[in-house]
Protein backbone atom coordinates (compact mmCIF):
# COMPACT_ATOMS: atom_id res chain seq x y z
CA UNK A 1 0.00 0.00 0.00
CA UNK A 2 1.45 3.75 -0.96
CA UNK A 3 2.95 5.79 2.31
CA UNK A 4 1.55 8.85 2.43
CA UNK A 5 3.89 10.65 4.23
CA UNK A 6 7.32 9.20 4.60
CA UNK A 7 10.92 10.33 5.86
CA UNK A 8 14.01 8.94 5.70
CA UNK A 9 16.91 9.87 7.77
CA UNK A 10 15.00 13.30 7.64
CA UNK A 11 17.66 16.02 9.30
CA UNK A 12 17.02 19.87 9.61
CA UNK A 13 19.67 22.33 10.87
CA UNK A 14 19.08 25.55 11.58
CA UNK A 15 22.94 27.22 12.38
CA UNK A 16 24.18 25.29 15.10
CA UNK A 17 20.52 24.16 16.42
CA UNK A 18 19.87 20.21 15.09
CA UNK A 19 16.15 20.82 14.80
CA UNK A 20 15.38 17.63 13.77
CA UNK A 21 18.02 14.32 12.97
CA UNK A 22 17.89 10.90 11.44
CA UNK A 23 13.92 11.31 11.87
CA UNK A 24 12.28 8.05 9.92
CA UNK A 25 8.48 7.86 9.66
CA UNK A 26 5.88 6.10 7.11
CA UNK A 27 2.30 7.10 7.83
CA UNK A 28 -0.21 5.03 6.09
CA UNK A 29 -3.93 5.69 4.25
CA UNK A 30 -6.67 5.98 6.60
CA UNK A 31 -5.10 6.96 9.71
CA UNK A 32 -5.10 9.71 12.62
CA UNK A 33 -1.66 10.55 13.77
CA UNK A 34 -0.71 12.15 17.20
CA UNK A 35 2.43 14.02 16.39
CA UNK A 36 3.30 14.77 20.07
CA UNK A 37 6.56 16.17 21.77
CA UNK A 38 7.13 19.28 24.05
CA UNK A 39 7.57 22.56 22.64
CA UNK A 40 10.25 22.97 20.64
CA UNK A 41 10.73 19.00 20.02
CA UNK A 42 10.56 19.78 15.94
CA UNK A 43 6.66 18.65 15.58
CA UNK A 44 5.76 22.39 13.26
CA UNK A 45 9.07 21.92 11.67
CA UNK A 46 8.48 18.36 10.10
CA UNK A 47 5.07 19.64 9.54
CA UNK A 48 6.99 22.48 7.70
CA UNK A 49 9.22 20.47 5.56
CA UNK A 50 6.97 18.42 4.59
CA UNK A 51 4.87 21.67 2.86
CA UNK A 52 8.02 22.45 1.58
CA UNK A 53 8.14 25.65 3.43
CA UNK A 54 11.47 24.38 4.56
CA UNK A 55 14.09 21.79 2.56
CA UNK A 56 15.42 19.47 4.62
CA UNK A 57 19.31 19.84 5.57
CA UNK A 58 19.68 15.97 4.56
CA UNK A 59 17.64 12.68 4.29
CA UNK A 60 14.40 12.72 2.04
CA UNK A 61 10.74 13.41 2.47
CA UNK A 62 7.98 12.04 0.11
CA UNK A 63 4.40 12.86 0.53
CA UNK A 64 2.04 11.05 -1.57
CA UNK A 65 4.74 9.90 -3.46
CA UNK A 66 6.01 13.04 -4.39
CA UNK A 67 8.82 15.21 -2.92
CA UNK A 68 7.12 18.50 -1.47
CA UNK A 69 6.26 20.78 -4.25
CA UNK A 70 3.56 21.56 -6.77
CA UNK A 71 2.12 18.07 -6.92
CA UNK A 72 2.49 16.96 -3.51
CA UNK A 73 0.68 20.57 -2.44
CA UNK A 74 -2.17 19.74 -4.46
CA UNK A 75 -3.17 16.30 -2.21
CA UNK A 76 -2.17 17.74 1.37
CA UNK A 77 -4.34 20.23 3.28
CA UNK A 78 -2.21 22.35 5.79
CA UNK A 79 -3.35 24.08 8.34
CA UNK A 80 -0.30 26.32 10.17
CA UNK A 81 0.01 26.93 13.77
CA UNK A 82 -1.14 30.69 13.52
CA UNK A 83 -4.14 32.42 11.44
CA UNK A 84 -3.09 33.64 8.24
CA UNK A 85 -5.97 33.93 5.96
CA UNK A 86 -5.99 37.22 3.26
CA UNK A 87 -7.43 39.38 6.27
CA UNK A 88 -9.06 41.66 3.11
CA UNK A 89 -10.84 38.86 2.09
CA UNK A 90 -14.67 38.15 2.70
CA UNK A 91 -15.35 34.53 3.66
CA UNK A 92 -17.19 34.00 -0.15
CA UNK A 93 -13.40 35.55 -1.68
CA UNK A 94 -12.06 33.69 0.58
CA UNK A 95 -14.01 30.14 -0.96
CA UNK A 96 -13.52 31.69 -4.72
CA UNK A 97 -9.68 31.47 -3.60
CA UNK A 98 -9.47 27.89 -2.30
CA UNK A 99 -12.18 26.75 -5.37
CA UNK A 100 -9.82 28.34 -7.77
CA UNK A 101 -6.40 26.69 -6.42
CA UNK A 102 -7.64 23.23 -5.12
CA UNK A 103 -9.37 20.70 -7.62
CA UNK A 104 -10.94 19.18 -4.40
CA UNK A 105 -12.08 21.83 -2.07
CA UNK A 106 -15.84 20.93 -1.27
CA UNK A 107 -17.82 24.42 -1.52
CA UNK A 108 -21.27 23.15 -0.02
CA UNK A 109 -19.18 21.39 2.69
CA UNK A 110 -17.15 24.83 3.42
CA UNK A 111 -20.71 27.27 3.40
CA UNK A 112 -22.78 24.22 5.47
CA UNK A 113 -20.20 24.45 8.45
CA UNK A 114 -20.17 28.41 7.84
CA UNK A 115 -23.68 28.89 8.20
CA UNK A 116 -23.56 26.25 11.29
CA UNK A 117 -21.51 29.13 13.09
CA UNK A 118 -23.44 31.34 11.53
CA UNK A 119 -20.59 33.43 9.81
CA UNK A 120 -22.17 35.48 7.04
CA UNK A 121 -20.50 34.70 3.54
CA UNK A 122 -19.59 39.11 3.16
CA UNK A 123 -17.91 39.24 6.72
CA UNK A 124 -14.44 40.33 6.20
CA UNK A 125 -11.43 38.31 7.94
CA UNK A 126 -10.42 41.31 9.57
CA UNK A 127 -13.50 42.05 11.17
CA UNK A 128 -13.47 38.25 13.23
CA UNK A 129 -12.24 37.15 16.47
CA UNK A 130 -9.03 35.36 16.38
CA UNK A 131 -11.42 32.39 17.86
CA UNK A 132 -13.38 33.11 14.43
CA UNK A 133 -10.64 33.36 12.27
CA UNK A 134 -9.54 29.99 13.38
CA UNK A 135 -12.67 28.20 12.50
CA UNK A 136 -12.86 29.70 9.58
CA UNK A 137 -9.36 28.37 8.47
CA UNK A 138 -9.93 25.35 9.93
CA UNK A 139 -13.13 25.15 8.06
CA UNK A 140 -10.84 26.04 4.60
CA UNK A 141 -8.38 23.25 5.47
CA UNK A 142 -10.76 20.20 6.13
CA UNK A 143 -13.39 21.62 3.34
CA UNK A 144 -11.01 19.80 1.07
CA UNK A 145 -11.21 16.25 -0.31
CA UNK A 146 -6.91 16.14 0.50
CA UNK A 147 -5.32 12.75 0.80
CA UNK A 148 -2.92 13.89 3.52
CA UNK A 149 -4.52 16.76 6.55
CA UNK A 150 -1.40 17.97 8.01
CA UNK A 151 -2.65 20.14 10.97
CA UNK A 152 -0.23 22.06 13.00
CA UNK A 153 -1.30 22.65 16.91
CA UNK A 154 -4.89 23.16 15.93
CA UNK A 155 -6.09 23.01 19.54
CA UNK A 156 -3.44 25.16 20.94
CA UNK A 157 -4.70 28.69 22.62
CA UNK A 158 -8.01 28.22 22.41
CA UNK A 159 -10.73 27.78 24.81
CA UNK A 160 -11.82 23.85 26.09
CA UNK A 161 -15.73 24.58 23.69
CA UNK A 162 -13.92 25.80 20.65
CA UNK A 163 -11.65 22.97 21.10
CA UNK A 164 -14.37 20.55 20.93
CA UNK A 165 -15.58 22.24 17.88
CA UNK A 166 -12.06 22.03 16.04
CA UNK A 167 -11.56 18.22 16.88
CA UNK A 168 -15.61 17.52 15.77
CA UNK A 169 -14.83 19.21 12.52
CA UNK A 170 -11.86 17.39 11.98
CA UNK A 171 -13.00 13.98 13.03
CA UNK A 172 -15.92 15.00 10.81
CA UNK A 173 -14.90 15.85 7.36
CA UNK A 174 -11.84 13.75 6.82
CA UNK A 175 -12.43 11.02 4.19
CA UNK A 176 -12.12 7.57 5.30
CA UNK A 177 -8.93 6.93 3.01
CA UNK A 178 -7.30 10.04 3.97
CA UNK A 179 -4.64 10.29 6.98
CA UNK A 180 -4.77 13.33 9.30
CA UNK A 181 -1.67 14.03 11.52
CA UNK A 182 -2.30 16.30 14.28
CA UNK A 183 0.50 18.29 16.27
CA UNK A 184 -0.19 19.17 19.78
CA UNK A 185 1.04 18.73 22.88
CA UNK A 186 -2.34 18.55 24.56
CA UNK A 187 -2.85 14.70 24.15
CA UNK A 188 -5.87 14.29 26.66
CA UNK A 189 -7.89 16.44 24.20
CA UNK A 190 -7.17 14.49 21.27
CA UNK A 191 -6.45 10.69 22.63
CA UNK A 192 -9.40 9.58 21.35
CA UNK A 193 -9.32 10.62 18.11
CA UNK A 194 -6.04 8.91 17.37
CA UNK A 195 -4.96 5.36 15.89
CA UNK A 196 -0.92 5.94 16.34
CA UNK A 197 1.23 8.34 17.98
CA UNK A 198 4.63 9.68 17.05
CA UNK A 199 6.53 10.88 20.04
CA UNK A 200 9.03 13.80 19.21
CA UNK A 201 11.78 14.19 21.53
CA UNK A 202 14.14 16.81 20.47
CA UNK A 203 14.58 16.18 17.18
CA UNK A 204 14.79 12.44 17.11
CA UNK A 205 11.65 10.16 16.82
CA UNK A 206 11.38 8.42 20.51
CA UNK A 207 8.04 5.89 19.52
CA UNK A 208 6.02 5.48 16.51
CA UNK A 209 3.24 3.14 18.07
CA UNK A 210 -0.14 2.45 17.56
CA UNK A 211 -2.80 3.65 20.49
CA UNK A 212 -3.88 0.44 21.09
CA UNK A 213 -0.88 -1.30 21.30
CA UNK A 214 0.47 1.24 24.16
CA UNK A 215 -2.40 1.06 25.76
CA UNK A 216 -2.29 -3.35 25.39
CA UNK A 217 1.49 -3.12 25.83
CA UNK A 218 2.46 -0.08 28.50
CA UNK A 219 -1.21 -0.57 30.69
CA UNK A 220 -1.77 3.10 30.14
CA UNK A 221 -3.12 5.95 28.53
CA UNK A 222 -1.49 7.62 26.12
CA UNK A 223 -1.56 11.24 28.00
CA UNK A 224 0.35 8.84 31.01
CA UNK A 225 2.80 7.63 28.64
CA UNK A 226 3.76 11.13 27.23
CA UNK A 227 3.90 12.59 30.65
CA UNK A 228 6.54 9.62 32.00
CA UNK A 229 8.54 10.40 28.33
CA UNK A 230 8.96 14.15 28.82
CA UNK A 231 8.94 14.36 32.12
CA UNK A 232 11.50 16.90 33.04
CA UNK B 1 -1.67 28.51 -12.34
CA UNK B 2 0.00 31.54 -13.58
CA UNK B 3 -3.98 33.22 -14.57
CA UNK B 4 -5.79 32.37 -11.50
CA UNK B 5 -2.85 34.05 -9.20
CA UNK B 6 -2.89 37.09 -11.73
CA UNK B 7 -6.64 37.26 -11.07
CA UNK B 8 -6.26 37.20 -7.14
CA UNK B 9 -3.38 39.57 -7.33
CA UNK B 10 -5.31 42.03 -9.08
CA UNK B 11 -8.16 41.70 -6.41
CA UNK B 12 -5.73 42.21 -3.46
CA UNK B 13 -4.08 44.91 -5.09
CA UNK B 14 -6.72 46.59 -7.44
CA UNK B 15 -8.49 47.67 -3.36
CA UNK B 16 -5.69 49.99 -3.00
CA UNK B 17 -5.04 51.42 -6.71
CA UNK B 18 -8.52 51.71 -8.47
CA UNK B 19 -9.88 54.17 -5.84
CA UNK B 20 -6.39 56.08 -6.17
CA UNK B 21 -6.82 56.15 -10.28
CA UNK B 22 -10.33 57.13 -9.91
CA UNK B 23 -9.49 60.10 -7.69
CA UNK B 24 -6.97 61.23 -9.95
CA UNK B 25 -9.46 61.18 -12.73
CA UNK B 26 -12.04 63.03 -10.57
CA UNK B 27 -9.90 65.75 -9.17
CA UNK B 28 -8.76 66.17 -12.99
CA UNK B 29 -12.68 67.33 -13.56
CA UNK B 30 -13.09 69.15 -10.58
CA UNK B 31 -9.71 70.96 -11.26
CA UNK B 32 -11.08 72.11 -15.00
CA UNK B 33 -14.70 72.69 -14.12
CA UNK B 34 -13.58 75.14 -11.36
CA UNK B 35 -11.06 76.94 -13.53
CA UNK B 36 -13.64 77.05 -16.11
CA UNK B 37 -15.52 78.86 -13.92
CA UNK B 38 -12.98 81.04 -13.33
CA UNK B 39 -13.34 82.10 -16.92
CA UNK B 40 -17.09 82.86 -16.55
CA UNK B 41 -18.21 84.17 -13.37
CA UNK B 42 -17.10 87.66 -12.12
CA UNK B 43 -17.28 86.28 -8.28
CA UNK B 44 -13.14 85.16 -8.11
CA UNK B 45 -13.09 84.98 -4.44
CA UNK B 46 -14.75 81.75 -3.41
CA UNK B 47 -13.42 80.25 -7.13
CA UNK B 48 -10.46 81.26 -6.77
CA UNK B 49 -9.63 79.13 -3.67
CA UNK B 50 -11.84 76.22 -4.94
CA UNK B 51 -9.49 75.99 -7.89
CA UNK B 52 -6.45 76.40 -5.77
CA UNK B 53 -7.88 73.54 -3.84
CA UNK B 54 -8.56 71.29 -6.59
CA UNK B 55 -5.22 71.76 -8.60
CA UNK B 56 -3.54 71.60 -5.36
CA UNK B 57 -5.44 68.03 -4.67
CA UNK B 58 -4.80 67.32 -8.40
CA UNK B 59 -1.22 67.56 -8.08
CA UNK B 60 -1.15 65.76 -4.94
CA UNK B 61 -2.97 62.86 -6.07
CA UNK B 62 -0.55 62.50 -9.29
CA UNK B 63 2.08 62.00 -6.70
CA UNK B 64 0.33 59.70 -4.50
CA UNK B 65 -0.84 57.43 -6.79
CA UNK B 66 2.65 57.23 -8.03
CA UNK B 67 3.87 56.82 -4.74
CA UNK B 68 0.67 53.85 -4.25
CA UNK B 69 1.60 52.10 -6.71
CA UNK B 70 5.23 51.35 -6.32
CA UNK B 71 4.46 51.02 -2.61
CA UNK B 72 1.55 48.46 -3.25
CA UNK B 73 4.30 46.20 -5.39
CA UNK B 74 7.00 45.98 -2.53
CA UNK B 75 4.08 45.39 -0.28
CA UNK B 76 2.29 43.09 -1.86
CA UNK B 77 5.55 41.01 -2.24
CA UNK B 78 6.10 41.10 1.14
CA UNK B 79 2.70 40.66 2.88
CA UNK B 80 1.52 37.62 0.65
CA UNK B 81 4.89 35.26 0.22
CA UNK B 82 7.41 36.92 3.19
CA UNK B 83 5.02 37.27 6.11
CA UNK B 84 2.18 34.71 7.46
CA UNK B 85 -0.12 35.02 4.16
CA UNK B 86 3.11 32.95 3.06
CA UNK B 87 2.05 30.21 4.91
CA UNK B 88 -1.50 30.21 2.70
CA UNK B 89 0.64 31.00 -0.80
CA UNK B 90 3.75 28.99 -0.55
CA UNK B 91 0.88 25.80 0.42
CA UNK B 92 -1.16 26.76 -3.37
CA UNK B 93 0.25 24.12 -5.91
CA UNK B 94 2.17 26.85 -7.67
CA UNK B 95 5.70 26.96 -8.21
CA UNK B 96 8.05 30.51 -6.33
CA UNK B 97 8.19 31.48 -10.40
CA UNK B 98 4.37 31.63 -10.93
CA UNK B 99 4.52 33.66 -8.01
CA UNK B 100 7.27 36.05 -8.75
CA UNK B 101 5.70 36.06 -12.55
CA UNK B 102 2.13 36.95 -11.47
CA UNK B 103 3.42 39.90 -8.95
CA UNK B 104 5.74 41.05 -11.99
CA UNK B 105 3.09 41.19 -14.36
CA UNK B 106 0.56 42.98 -12.05
CA UNK B 107 2.97 45.35 -11.18
CA UNK B 108 3.52 46.29 -14.75
CA UNK B 109 -0.13 46.49 -15.41
CA UNK B 110 -0.39 49.01 -12.51
CA UNK B 111 2.24 51.20 -14.00
CA UNK B 112 0.90 51.28 -16.88
CA UNK B 113 -2.16 52.05 -15.86
CA UNK B 114 -0.90 54.82 -13.59
CA UNK B 115 0.62 56.36 -16.58
CA UNK B 116 -2.42 56.18 -18.69
CA UNK B 117 -4.66 57.58 -16.66
CA UNK B 118 -2.22 60.11 -15.34
CA UNK B 119 -2.31 61.17 -19.46
CA UNK B 120 -6.11 61.18 -19.43
CA UNK B 121 -6.13 63.07 -16.64
CA UNK B 122 -4.26 65.78 -18.16
CA UNK B 123 -5.78 65.83 -21.22
CA UNK B 124 -9.52 65.65 -19.10
CA UNK B 125 -8.69 68.75 -17.22
CA UNK B 126 -7.60 70.76 -20.47
CA UNK B 127 -10.89 69.44 -22.27
CA UNK B 128 -12.98 70.34 -18.84
CA UNK B 129 -11.10 73.70 -18.85
CA UNK B 130 -11.63 74.96 -22.46
CA UNK B 131 -13.88 72.48 -24.20
CA UNK B 132 -12.77 71.81 -27.86
CA UNK B 133 -9.11 73.18 -26.47
CA UNK B 134 -7.40 70.54 -28.32
CA UNK B 135 -9.25 69.16 -31.78
CA UNK B 136 -8.39 67.28 -35.60
CA UNK B 137 -6.75 70.67 -35.88
CA UNK B 138 -3.91 70.03 -33.09
CA UNK B 139 -3.71 66.78 -34.24
CA UNK B 140 -2.82 68.10 -37.92
CA UNK B 141 -0.78 70.84 -36.85
CA UNK B 142 1.23 67.91 -35.47
CA UNK B 143 1.33 64.97 -38.12
CA UNK B 144 0.77 67.31 -41.03
CA UNK B 145 3.03 68.61 -43.90
CA UNK B 146 4.07 71.31 -41.25
CA UNK B 147 4.22 69.22 -38.27
CA UNK B 148 6.72 67.96 -35.89
CA UNK B 149 5.72 64.03 -36.90
CA UNK B 150 5.03 64.39 -40.42
CA UNK B 151 2.71 61.51 -41.40
CA UNK B 152 3.46 61.43 -45.26
CA UNK B 153 7.35 61.25 -44.36
CA UNK B 154 7.31 58.50 -41.68
CA UNK B 155 5.16 56.17 -44.20
CA UNK B 156 7.72 56.68 -46.58
CA UNK B 157 10.56 55.76 -44.16
CA UNK B 158 8.48 53.12 -41.74
CA UNK B 159 5.68 50.57 -42.78
CA UNK B 160 2.84 49.56 -40.65
CA UNK B 161 4.45 46.57 -39.87
CA UNK B 162 7.91 48.40 -38.23
CA UNK B 163 5.49 50.79 -36.11
CA UNK B 164 3.44 47.54 -34.88
CA UNK B 165 6.89 46.11 -34.31
CA UNK B 166 7.98 49.33 -32.30
CA UNK B 167 4.75 49.87 -29.98
CA UNK B 168 5.18 45.71 -29.01
CA UNK B 169 9.53 46.71 -28.63
CA UNK B 170 8.71 49.57 -26.62
CA UNK B 171 5.91 47.50 -24.32
CA UNK B 172 8.51 44.40 -24.46
CA UNK B 173 10.99 47.70 -23.17
CA UNK B 174 8.81 48.88 -20.67
CA UNK B 175 7.79 45.69 -19.40
CA UNK B 176 11.70 44.59 -18.68
CA UNK B 177 12.71 47.56 -17.00
CA UNK B 178 9.39 47.76 -14.49
CA UNK B 179 10.30 43.78 -13.72
CA UNK B 180 14.39 45.21 -13.25
CA UNK B 181 13.29 47.62 -11.24
CA UNK B 182 10.53 45.34 -8.93
CA UNK B 183 13.10 42.30 -8.96
CA UNK B 184 15.51 44.88 -7.21
CA UNK B 185 13.32 45.03 -4.44
CA UNK B 186 12.02 41.73 -4.38
CA UNK B 187 15.98 39.77 -4.64
CA UNK B 188 16.75 42.30 -1.49
CA UNK B 189 13.46 41.63 0.74
CA UNK B 190 13.88 37.53 -0.29
CA UNK B 191 17.52 37.47 0.83
CA UNK B 192 17.05 39.71 3.88
CA UNK B 193 13.53 37.35 5.22
CA UNK B 194 15.46 34.23 4.80
CA UNK B 195 17.63 35.55 7.70
CA UNK B 196 16.07 34.35 11.01
CA UNK B 197 16.80 38.04 12.81
CA UNK B 198 16.25 41.85 11.68
CA UNK B 199 14.88 40.39 8.44
CA UNK B 200 13.18 44.03 7.45
CA UNK B 201 16.90 45.71 8.11
CA UNK B 202 18.69 42.84 6.13
CA UNK B 203 16.52 43.81 3.13
CA UNK B 204 17.67 47.21 2.82
CA UNK B 205 21.17 46.71 3.40
CA UNK B 206 21.05 44.19 0.58
CA UNK B 207 19.14 46.53 -1.48
CA UNK B 208 22.24 49.07 -1.53
CA UNK B 209 24.43 45.42 -2.00
CA UNK B 210 22.86 44.44 -4.71
CA UNK B 211 22.68 47.97 -6.01
CA UNK B 212 26.72 48.14 -5.62
CA UNK B 213 27.24 44.87 -7.36
CA UNK B 214 25.24 45.59 -10.21
CA UNK B 215 27.08 48.64 -10.70
CA UNK B 216 30.37 46.25 -9.95
CA UNK B 217 29.17 44.20 -13.35
CA UNK B 218 28.18 47.06 -15.41
CA UNK B 219 31.59 48.85 -15.24
CA UNK B 220 33.27 45.17 -15.52
CA UNK B 221 31.00 44.52 -18.79
CA UNK B 222 31.83 47.96 -19.72
CA UNK B 223 35.63 47.70 -19.65
CA UNK B 224 35.43 43.83 -21.19
CA UNK B 225 33.66 45.05 -24.03
CA UNK B 226 35.51 47.72 -24.24
CA UNK B 227 39.10 45.95 -24.36
CA UNK B 228 37.39 43.56 -27.17
CA UNK B 229 36.85 46.05 -29.58
CA UNK B 230 33.24 45.51 -29.67
CA UNK B 231 32.56 49.19 -30.08
CA UNK B 232 35.11 49.97 -32.56
CA UNK B 233 33.41 47.07 -34.40
CA UNK B 234 30.14 48.38 -34.27
CA UNK B 235 31.25 51.97 -35.36
CA UNK B 236 33.28 50.60 -37.98
CA UNK B 237 29.49 49.38 -39.50
CA UNK B 238 28.53 51.20 -42.17
CA UNK B 239 25.47 52.78 -41.15
CA UNK B 240 24.53 53.41 -44.65
CA UNK B 241 23.68 49.81 -45.39
CA UNK B 242 21.28 50.00 -42.50
CA UNK B 243 17.82 51.16 -42.94
CA UNK B 244 16.65 53.92 -40.30
CA UNK B 245 13.59 51.30 -39.25
CA UNK B 246 16.06 48.44 -38.92
CA UNK B 247 18.55 50.18 -36.69
CA UNK B 248 15.50 51.42 -34.38
CA UNK B 249 14.46 48.08 -34.18
CA UNK B 250 17.99 46.71 -33.05
CA UNK B 251 18.17 49.48 -30.89
CA UNK B 252 15.50 48.88 -28.66
CA UNK B 253 16.18 45.16 -29.36
CA UNK B 254 19.80 46.44 -27.60
CA UNK B 255 17.84 47.80 -25.21
CA UNK B 256 15.99 45.00 -24.19
CA UNK B 257 18.69 42.38 -23.99
CA UNK B 258 20.30 44.38 -21.19
CA UNK B 259 17.44 45.11 -19.42
CA UNK B 260 16.81 41.66 -19.62
CA UNK B 261 20.28 40.64 -18.46
CA UNK B 262 19.87 42.81 -15.87
CA UNK B 263 16.18 41.59 -14.35
CA UNK B 264 18.19 37.88 -14.60
CA UNK B 265 20.67 38.93 -12.43
CA UNK B 266 18.53 39.80 -9.69
CA UNK B 267 15.49 37.13 -10.39
CA UNK B 268 18.15 34.14 -9.79
CA UNK B 269 18.53 35.38 -5.96
CA UNK B 270 15.15 35.72 -5.48
CA UNK B 271 13.95 32.29 -7.10
CA UNK B 272 16.48 30.68 -5.03
CA UNK B 273 15.55 32.08 -1.88
CA UNK B 274 12.04 31.63 -2.02
CA UNK B 275 13.04 28.28 -3.12
CA UNK B 276 15.60 26.96 -0.82
CA UNK B 277 15.43 29.26 1.97
CA UNK B 278 12.28 30.58 2.48
CA UNK B 279 11.96 31.39 6.34
CA UNK B 280 8.58 32.68 7.05
CA UNK B 281 8.73 33.75 10.91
Amino acid sequence: METYFECKSLGKRFGNVQALDEVNISIMPGRVIGLLGPNGSGKTTLIKLANGLLTPSSGEISVCGFKPGKESKALVSYLPDRPCLPDWMNTRQLMDFYQDFYADFDRSRAEEMLSRLSIPDRRIIRQMSKGTREKVQLIMVMSRRAKLYLLDEPIGGVDPATRDYILDTIIRNYDENASVVISTHLISDVENALDEVIFLKEGHVNMQASVDDIREQYGKSVDALFREVFKC
Amino acid sequence: MLGKLIKHEFRASGRTMLPFLGAVLALAVLAGISARMIDTDRDYGLLQVLFGLFIFLFVMGIIAVCVVAFVVMIQRFHKNLLNDEGYISFTLPVTADEHIFSKLIVSFIWFLATGVVLMIAVLVMTLTTVPGAIGWEDFRGIFGPDGVLNASRIWEVFSVWDIVGYVLEGILTLFIISCGMCLHFYAAMAIGYSFANRKALLSVVFYFVLSAVMSVLQNIAISVTGNTGIFEALSSINMSNVSTSAAGHIAMLVICGAGLLEAALYYIPTTLCLRKRLNLA
